[in-house]
């Protein structure tokens, strides 16, 4: 085993010296060239800022141009638009137009609950009734309804009276159908009659 | 015999080897810059791409006098144990000297052979012609032979009178 890797070594030793050598050559050689390149720098280039400065304008020969004033961008901000971007979710009504209701954006479909008196992008809530509620701004009301809810039902009935024989009395017959009441000519006519 | 000449050959060809190897192949390169230098030429602006073997300058511009004289798109060096090579590549003469010399050298080699060490030889074409030629490095001489273009018939005439005409080829002759 001793005499193989002494072979080995044998063999390998006069490569190592040759690279060393080299290696040591080529270090002197390194020490000995520049290590810096020459590079062109062009030295009629005048380095001094240049400053543009017109004469005419301070010795009035020519008239200063008012410098125009860039106009002023009036940006609008949109009123948010109550009725139309909200809905009514749900209310919890109490007695005196108080309570609670939930309210839901129709963009992001954010919901968030309200107590009568706060305020909601500066629409304040001031009524809350079963079906709908009230909001306020600037001294004007919005109505926000519960969707799908429809209009309230128009009132309808009928008052009759009967006149009895005995006591020859009159017959009223009134019929009230949402905004129209419709009195019988009969029943008038005994109110002229007893004129 | 044999076999210890073919060891020291061995020994000598892998020393070159080493050598090439360890090489400061851009120092190298910066002492011919300061040595153009002195002859008021500087090579400037190059990017050096350096390898074991190949040593590469591209975009290199060079100036005369200060003034911008030509610009070299790229300058190949190879350094292999039997052959040196140089080849450049697209060197072009600014417009200001276009009038003293052609414009245009397309491709230029220079080849050293271990085979033929005294020797170094030449080869170009461009705007001129062909060219051919040798370097003595034992007589320090360089003597090269041109077949002219009819561009440099026309408009280079005066560099053609200082070469010598033989054999419908321009000679030229230069003690260094």
């Amino acid at each position: 085993m001793n005499i193989n890797s002494n072979k080995i070594l044998k063999l390998i030793y006069p490569f190592g010296a040759l690279i060393f050598a080299a290696y040591f050559i080529n270090t002197v050689l390194f020490f000995y060239l520049p290590k810096t390149t020459v590079e062109y720098t062009n030295v009629n280039v005048p380095t001094i800022n240049f400053t543009r400065y017109d004469m005419a304008k301070p010795f009035g020969l020519i008239k200063a141009k008012k410098p125009k004033k860039a106009p002023v961008k009036v940006v609008k901000k949109e009123e948010y638009q109550l009725l139309s971007n909200l809905i009514l979710k749900a209310v919890y009504a109490k007695t005196n137009n108080e309570g609670w209701i939930i309210i839901q954006e129709k963009a992001n479909s954010k919901t968030q609950m309200l107590e009568k008196g706060e305020l909601f992008k500066a629409y304040k809530l001031i009524k809350v009734f079963k079906k709908y509620v009230i909001f306020e701004k600037n001294s004007k009301e919005y109505k926000l309804s519960m969707p799908g809810q429809k209009e309230e039902e128009k009132l309808k009935y009928e008052v009759i009276t009967k006149k009895e024989e005995k006591t020859n009395d009159w017959k009223e017959k009134i019929s009230i159908d949402g905004d129209t009441v419709k009195v019988t000519r009969k029943y008038l006519n005994s109110y002229v009659n007893d004129i | 015999m044999i076999k210890f000449l073919f060891k020291y050959l061995t020994y000598f060809i892998f020393f070159i080897f080493c050598i090439f190897l360890f090489l400061p192949k851009e120092n190298i390169y910066y002492m011919m810059e300061k040595k153009l230098f002195e002859y008021k030429t500087i090579v400037s602006y190059e990017k050096i791409n350096s390898g074991i073997f190949n040593f590469d300058v591209k975009n290199a511009y060079i100036f005369y006098d200060g003034i911008k004289f030509a610009k070299i798109q790229e300058v190949k060096t190879e350094m292999y144990l039997y052959e040196h090579k140089v080849q450049v590549k697209n060197f072009k003469l600014f417009d200001s000297f276009k009038a003293l010399f052609p414009q245009n050298i397309n491709n230029v080699e220079i080849l050293h052979n271990v085979l033929t060490p005294k020797e170094v030889t030449i080869k170009a074409e461009g705007d001129f012609g062909l060219l051919d030629g040798k370097v003595d490095l034992v007589q320090r001489k360089l003597k090269l032979f041109l077949k002219a273009s009819s561009i440099m018939k026309k408009k280079y005439k005066s560099i053609l009178k200082q070469m010598k005409l033989k054999n419908g080829k321009y000679e030229y002759e230069y003690q260094f």
